[in-house]
């Protein structure tokens, strides 16, 4: 049905991965790229064949393999990039069919239906890969995404098949010429999410935002950014107050030292504290909006009670990217059942502590409906956890789960027994 | 509306008239002499279903001729459209910042262009790319 598969993401998103090369969705990891920001430019590609045949994929009803993580998301019931991508057209999936005859994009849509997927728009909502620059290796992270852990799969790819050698490349940003370029080529942009790395260590971050501010685009530009909570850079309260909206996704997993094993090697306190420094921030720009970034794995599943409270406590809500389903041996499906069965028990008990009532928001960054989202984001992972499927190669992956963990703490000398004592049965009995 | 088309052809294909299910519940407090018209309909009674077109623009208007000065009114004590509370939950966007009508003149509650659009906006549903 056209209201399961349907997303509205091409006719105005498009994604500059690290080395610059296209892809078409922020939630899309497409195995090979023809088009680089090198070569092409952004307008291109977006009116090129690839995105063409995506955007008639999409029109013909079709069920797009490289749309999965957005399908999986809302099989559970859970905000998918699909559904707030639809937002930006208005329509809304509880009442499908009337919002998106009613769209504004409407006329697009017919346009491109009876042109092979052609489009006469031009992006308007980027994400920007700025390149990998991170001083965290989170173990779920992949090296694209970080330079630190590029540097442990460099050193555990000789150790263990699980981990590949990363392949070199350069990130698009610091080709100065391509930067200049490119910013030339976003003066339609609405929205520009930068993703690092650690976008704030990035000095392609600050060079965009202040090329925005200088040629006054910033009042019509929302910008958003995700940092990993381990610095604070007093510049941001220069860059905030210029644009139209600022978005800060802050990436944590828990707030107890679990944090420090998965988004290795941060300091939880220090994270919490620059998180106050944030909040302090918010206080001042209302155009301010603050999120947490989660990602939840099978360890840090069992203290995001904790994570939920504080986030109730604080006023602030979380978005998870997708529901973790890489690397595979770090799945919440991978829970022993116990441990599953206290989880459920820990979130409904905050459920009813909190009074929490489902509210279906979509715009999960409505910053009036902070404590709906929430409590949407809570349940939501009350039903996920008890309706998931076990992966049926379960005793594998709980095999390279061992040798995953292990590969890692040869490096860091630390073991995941001091973070996540609940697990220590299980991992003993999995031959940890 | 059928939920379960296969294509936008299919979306397409569908006839759009009547497609806006309309709840109006009217309270009249005390002696009031008024028109009321919902688009170019005239509205007399206190309960009214209608449908319009999806694609076609809404307005309620009341027009309050003669009342008592204190002691009466109109109120549009529920207004929605496909199920969704309009007023008095949007009663601020009146043309005169309310639902509750005790002043002589024409009262107008306006939905443009489409109503789905209409409703994003005001729902706080965030930006349109």
């Amino acid at each position: 049905m056209l209201k399961n598969t349907f997303c509205s993401s091409p006719w105005f998103h498009v994604r500059v991965t690290y080395d610059g090369s296209f892809e078409k969705c922020r939630w899309v990891k497409s195995a090979d790229h023809t088009d680089n920001i090198q070569r092409t430019s952004l307008l291109q590609y977006f009116t090129g064949k690839e995105m063409n045949q995506f955007r008639s994929s999409l029109i013909q009803g079709q069920s797009v393999p490289d749309c999965e993580t957005c399908y999986y998301q809302d099989q559970f019931g859970k905000v998918s990039g699909r559904q707030k991508q639809l937002l930006k057209s208005a329509v809304r999936t509880d009442d499908f069919v009337n919002s998106l005859l009613s769209s504004p994009h409407r006329e697009d849509f017919v346009y491109s239906n009876s042109h092979n997927g052609e489009t006469t728009r031009v992006p308007t909502d980027l994400q920007i890969d700025l390149g990998n620059l991170c001083n965290s290796a989170c173990i779920m992270c992949d090296p694209v995404a970080s330079s630190r852990l590029t540097q442990d799969y460099n050193k555990l790819s000789q150790r263990s098949s699980l981990f590949i050698k990363p392949a070199q490349y350069q990130s698009w940003t610091e080709n100065e010429a391509v930067l200049t370029t490119f910013l030339e080529q976003i003066t339609n942009a609405k929205y520009i999410h930068l993703l690092g790395g650690e976008t704030l260590y990035n000095q392609a971050f600050y060079k965009i935002c202040n090329q925005l501010i200088d040629t006054g685009r910033s009042r019509q530009v929302i910008m958003g950014t995700t940092t990993n909570g381990t610095i604070y850079t007093p510049e941001l309260e220069h860059i905030i107050p210029q644009f139209e909206e600022f978005h800060l996704g802050i990436s944590i997993e828990s707030v107890t030292a679990l944090n420090d094993y998965v988004r290795y090697p941060s300091d939880i306190a220090t994270v919490l504290a620059n998180i106050d420094r944030f909040i302090a921030l918010r206080d001042r720009y209302a155009g301010l909006h603050l999120t947490l970034r989660i990602t939840p794995n099978l360890f840090t599943i069992y203290e995001i009670d904790q994570l939920f409270e504080y986030m109730i406590e604080q006023r602030i809500t979380a978005e998870s990217c997708n529901i973790l389903h890489k690397p595979e041996c770090l799945r919440m499906e991978l829970l022993p059942r116990d441990i599953r069965s206290e989880v459920i028990a820990k979130l409904e008990n905050l459920i009813e502590r909190y009074a929490l009532a489902k509210h279906h928001v979509t715009n999960v960054r409505n910053p009036h409906l902070v404590d709906q989202v929430n409590a949407d984001t809570i349940i939501d992972y009350v039903e996920f956890l008890r309706n998931y499927q076990e992966p049926e190669n379960r005793t594998a992956l709980e095999s390279q789960l061992v040798e995953f963990l292990k590969a890692f703490e040869s490096l860091r000398n630390n073991s995941i027994l001091d973070y996540a004592p609940r697990y220590t049965d299980f991992l003993r009995r999995i031959g940890y | 509306m059928p939920q379960d088309i296969q294509t936008f052809s299919d979306a397409l294909a569908i006839n759009t008239r009547g497609q806006l299910n309309l709840e109006l519940r009217i309270q009249f407090h005390g002696r009031t002499e008024q028109e009321i018209h919902l688009n170019s309909v005239p509205i007399v009674a206190p309960f009214t279903l209608a449908q319009f077109d999806l694609l076609e623009p809404i307005e309620l208007k009341v027009e309050l001729t003669d009342f008592d000065e204190g002691t009466s009114a109109v109120e549009i004590e529920y207004f929605g459209i496909n199920g969704l509370e309009v007023l008095p939950r949007y009663h601020h966007l009146a043309s005169s910042g309310g639902s509750y009508i005790d002043k002589l003149g024409t009262w107008r509650f306006q939905i443009a262009p489409r109503f789905y659009p209409w409703y994003h906006a005001i729902s706080g549903q965030g930006w349109i790319a």
